[in-house]
């Protein structure tokens, strides 16, 4: 089983993949089980503290808490996704056209990203998130959230491209004919491929963030039970003077869980992207 | 007059550094002309030492820079300024081999994509089986068994392997000018005989020129014909290999020759003369008969 | 450090503002095609039943100051106008408050709190991280590494709620949240101090022991590869008592990356900050953002936004100053 040789070889990343898993297998499951339908408000009989009925209990409005759980899990990793594929979809196309193309495109486009990254970015975010006139939907506050999440990884592709180009076979390529599209794709981007997984997860991770810190001031989807949602409410509705330990703590242990599975993934990855070099042999 | 193959003249290239305003520049070829011709092929030699300008001469020759200033001519065409087809043909014409066996293979991919490459993007061959003979008939000529290089990633081969391959690629591509920098610098011993052969080869056999870069006058003298001397930027003598190693004209050149360490362990290495301070900026002596 | 350089770096900083500004005007609208701030307004107007005088005002007010009759280029020109002379405009749930003074009010109590935050988070973080790096540091230091890392991962404000959770609801030990104790009345401004400070414990903790897990782990890194230089092993070859060659060579020159790291995260400490501030109801900009949010009072939020990148930018400017001072190796010349 080749799979096997794999995990041996990269434990770390392996384990972060595992712990990432988990809470999706857990909304997976728990889908099956139960009906999701009981994450409205006024489903179940409000204030109760988990019990074999509702194993996470209800909130203040009758929602159960456990459907409202597993419903909103796959949601806010899909948040997560999808802004940061788009974020590093841009910082891919940006970064290897500055890194490879250089020159004055390079120099503007390096300013402006540069300038952008010092502005907080949940400033601007929360501005384009209160424009957006009727609730905002999930897809929505993935494309706020990628609007200020292409930076990073336009800088580290950039970084990247710009060490690649200077080594030999590139030179190569060149006179052997290929154009600059096709260098940057058949030549450069297969030897980054674990630095780009490596950006994706990061670009994921500080997405993921975002959307939880948008939702806590307000500015999420009112309607869905993303993790960020959920905690909402439960400090709107001051849960914790109320003592609904179990509307709050769910939300912040599976958070905990995903972004140290991420943490791992990264970590793990890293250690892909940086391999001890093994030398030429003589 | 024959034809000339490649031809540059009085060709200059300064190097500046500083984003707006010009911070530093290097003078790093000084009015440098040389031509190869046709029906005459030779081996040339471009020896210097590190930062003498040779490296930035080859790259002007293959067009990878443009240079300050001075023409690049390849069968009459200035190379800067080619249409597609010319391009492609200049491209295939003057081929290349490059220093370091390692870094000039893609690791991502088995060494086959750096054969097959050039002979598809030059339309030499025109179906896989053509492409798979030529490839394995350059393979052989080089010392190298097919089935034991092909299909194989860089690292599982040695450098000595992978620098032949990047001859057999040069050579499958039937170009009319190969230029080397260093090829045998980064290689065993044991195997610099077996590429300097192909590199001989390539005149006599296939009648094509080579321009090999060099600071090592012993190989330099094995296999050239001539000789061009660099420092710092300017041509300082140039001649018949033999002339202008035994009989140096220029200062920088006796001094280069002498440096050559002599198998006699009776014979000293040369001291110098403190009074003597050696002064090596002197003028070029130019073409030697 | 060349006029030239402190040029450059103050034109970059206008520009930063200007963007910060033209953010606030162009996105709302371009997001959406109707003005949000009339939309509001008749909302209100439609919540009040009444058409009232003072929705009327607020109005009246509204179109004369940005003259929303008139062609965008002359919109614009007035917001940038109005944005350089910090004139934000009033507040809609608030009116007539200003909200430059709803912003001026909060600040303090954020400013407070992020500074002392980041200074304990830098002290502690900093000597921690270098402990933990040390060889010589004690073996039960290693087993801080682990929870410091699960603490990296948290985000700053969901340690919060647990802090709260535990000391606030189980142990009430601290109060809940809110700057001070609501009611009380105080005699003089000592024991008001007390009390300000005693409510930011909880809040200032838990920002501290989030960034705390990042800053120790990245010093930690920082301190492991110093240990290798010759420099060190030249002091300790002479001599030096261990507690000095780990003071003064290998933790001080953790500080210069360190501040490095804090300019680069300032945006990121910030907004954590506001989180942290909405959950504990401590009132700073953060709950004020939260709370014109749910109101939809634009002009508070974009005055916050606005401020918020101000605030950032000029420390950034400040930091880029000061940096040349403190590293002597780098210098702007030109």
């Amino acid at each position: 089983m080749k799979i096997k040789k794999y995990i041996y070889k990269y434990p770390i990343l392996f384990a972060g993949i595992m712990v990432l898993v988990t809470p999706l297998l857990f909304s997976a499951i728990g889908m099956i089980i139960i009906d999701t339908s009981t994450a409205e408000p006024l489903s179940v009989q409000s204030r109760s503290a988990p019990s074999l009925d509702l194993p996470f209990g209800s909130d203040l409005h009758g929602r159960n808490l456990f459907a409202a759980i597993v419903k909103g899990i796959p949601m806010t990793l899909y948040v997560g996704f999808l802004a940061g594929s788009i974020g590093l979809g841009i910082g891919v196309v940006l970064g290897f056209l500055t890194g490879y193309i250089g020159g004055r495109f390079d120099t503007i486009i390096r300013i402006v990203t540069d300038s952008l990254m010092t502005i907080p970015s949940i400033a601007v975010m929360v501005v384009l998130a209160i424009s957006i006139e009727e609730n905002i939907t999930l897809n929505q506050m993935a494309l706020v959230i990628s609007s200020l999440s292409w930076m990073g990884p336009t800088r580290v592709i950039r970084a990247q491209v710009l060490t690649l180009k200077e080594r030999p076979f590139i030179e190569v390529c060149r006179l052997s004919g290929m154009n600059t599209f096709e260098i940057i794709f058949q030549e450069i981007l297969p030897n980054m491929l674990p630095f780009l997984a490596a950006s994706f997860t990061g670009a994921v991770t500080g997405s993921i963030l975002a959307s939880v810190g948008l939702e806590a001031i307000g500015l999420g989807p009112m309607s869905e039970p993303t993790m960020g949602m959920t905690l909402y409410w439960a400090i709107t509705f001051s849960a914790l003077i109320a003592g609904m330990w179990w509307w709050w703590l769910p939300p912040i242990i599976i958070i905990v869980i995903i972004f140290c599975g991420l943490y791992l993934i990264a970590a793990g990855l890293d250690k892909i992207a940086n391999p001890r070099l093994e030398g030429p042999q003589a | 007059m024959s034809k000339q193959i490649l031809e540059g003249k009085n060709l200059i290239k300064i190097f500046t550094s500083g984003l707006f305003v010009k911070k530093s520049s290097t003078l790093a070829v000084n009015n440098i002309s040389l031509n190869i011709d046709e029906d005459k092929p030779i081996i040339r030699a471009i020896a210097g030492e590190s930062g003498s300008g040779k490296t930035t001469l080859a790259r002007m020759l293959l067009g990878l820079i443009k240079p300050t200033s001075g023409e690049i001519k390849f069968e009459g065409n200035d190379i800067f300024n080619l249409n597609q087809n010319q391009k492609l043909d200049f491209r295939r014409r003057v081929q290349t081999i490059f220093q370091d066996p390692f870094g000039v293979f893609n690791p991502f991919y088995k060494i086959d994509r750096v054969l097959n490459m050039p002979l598809k993007k030059f339309k030499v061959t025109s179906n896989k089986t053509e492409t798979q003979d030529r490839i394995e008939f350059a393979l052989n000529s080089v010392g190298l068994r097919p089935d034991e290089t092909l299909g194989r990633f860089p690292h599982e081969l040695s450098g000595g392997q992978r620098q032949r391959i990047m001859v057999a690629r040069a050579l499958s591509l039937e170009p009319k000018v190969i230029i080397a920098d260093e090829p045998v610098s980064m290689v065993d011993a044991s195997l610099r005989a077996t590429i300097l052969e192909s590199i001989y080869n390539f005149k006599n056999n296939q009648k094509i020129s080579v321009l090999y870069i060099t600071h090592d006058l012993t190989t330099a003298h094995q296999l050239c014909d001539d000789i061009m001397i660099l420092y710092k930027g300017n041509m300082v003598e140039a001649g018949p290999i033999d002339s202008v190693v035994r009989k140096p004209a220029h200062v920088y050149t006796k001094h280069l020759v002498g440096s050559i360490p002599f198998p006699d362990p009776k014979m000293k290495w040369k001291k110098y003369n403190e009074s003597e301070k050696l002064n090596l900026d002197k003028p070029s002596v130019g073409w030697r008969k | 450090m060349s006029l030239n350089f402190i040029l450059k770096r103050l034109i970059i900083f206008i520009f930063i503002i200007a963007i910060a500004s033209s953010v606030n005007f162009f996105i709302p609208k371009v997001v959406s095609d109707v003005d949000p701030v009339s939309i509001r307004m008749m909302e209100i107007a439609n919540q009040g039943g009444v058409y009232d005088e003072s929705m009327q005002a607020v109005a009246a007010e509204y179109f004369k100051q940005f003259g929303l009759d008139q062609p965008l280029w002359k919109q614009y020109l007035r917001h940038l106008v109005d944005t350089f002379t910090f004139d934000l405009g009033v507040s809609f749930t608030y009116y007539p408050s200003s909200v430059l003074g709803m912003i001026m009010d909060a600040l303090p109590w954020t400013f407070g709190l992020l500074i002392v935050s980041t200074l304990f988070s830098f002290l502690i973080g900093g000597v921690l991280g270098a402990l933990l790096g040390w060889p010589y540091a004690p073996r039960s230091m290693r087993f801080t590494v682990p929870p410091l890392f699960i603490f990296s991962a948290i985000p700053y404000y969901m340690l919060g709620l647990l802090l709260i959770y535990i000391f606030a609801y189980i142990f009430k030990i601290f109060p809940t949240g809110g700057g001070y104790t609501i009611g009380e009345v105080f005699n003089f401004g000592f024991s008001r101090m007390i009390n300000i400070m005693y409510h930011a414990i909880l809040p200032g903790i838990s920002i501290v022991i989030a960034e705390l897990g990042i800053r120790s782990l990245v010093t930690r890194g920082m301190i492991l590869s110093l240990y290798g230089e010759d420099y060190i092993k030249l002091a300790e070859a002479k001599g030096l008592p261990a507690n000095r060659v780990f003071i003064w060579y290998g933790l001080r020159n953790t500080l210069l990356p360190q501040f490095t790291i804090l300019a680069l995260h300032l945006g990121h400490v910030a907004s954590g900050a506001l989180l942290v501030e909405i959950i504990f109801g401590y009132p700073g900009l953060g709950a004020l953002l939260r709370d014109s949010v749910t109101a939809f009072d634009y002009p508070v939020i974009y005055g916050i936004v606005f401020v918020l990148i101000l605030g950032i930018a000029m420390a950034t400017l400040v930091l880029d100053f000061i940096y040349p001072k403190i590293d002597p190796r780098i210098s702007y010349e030109d």
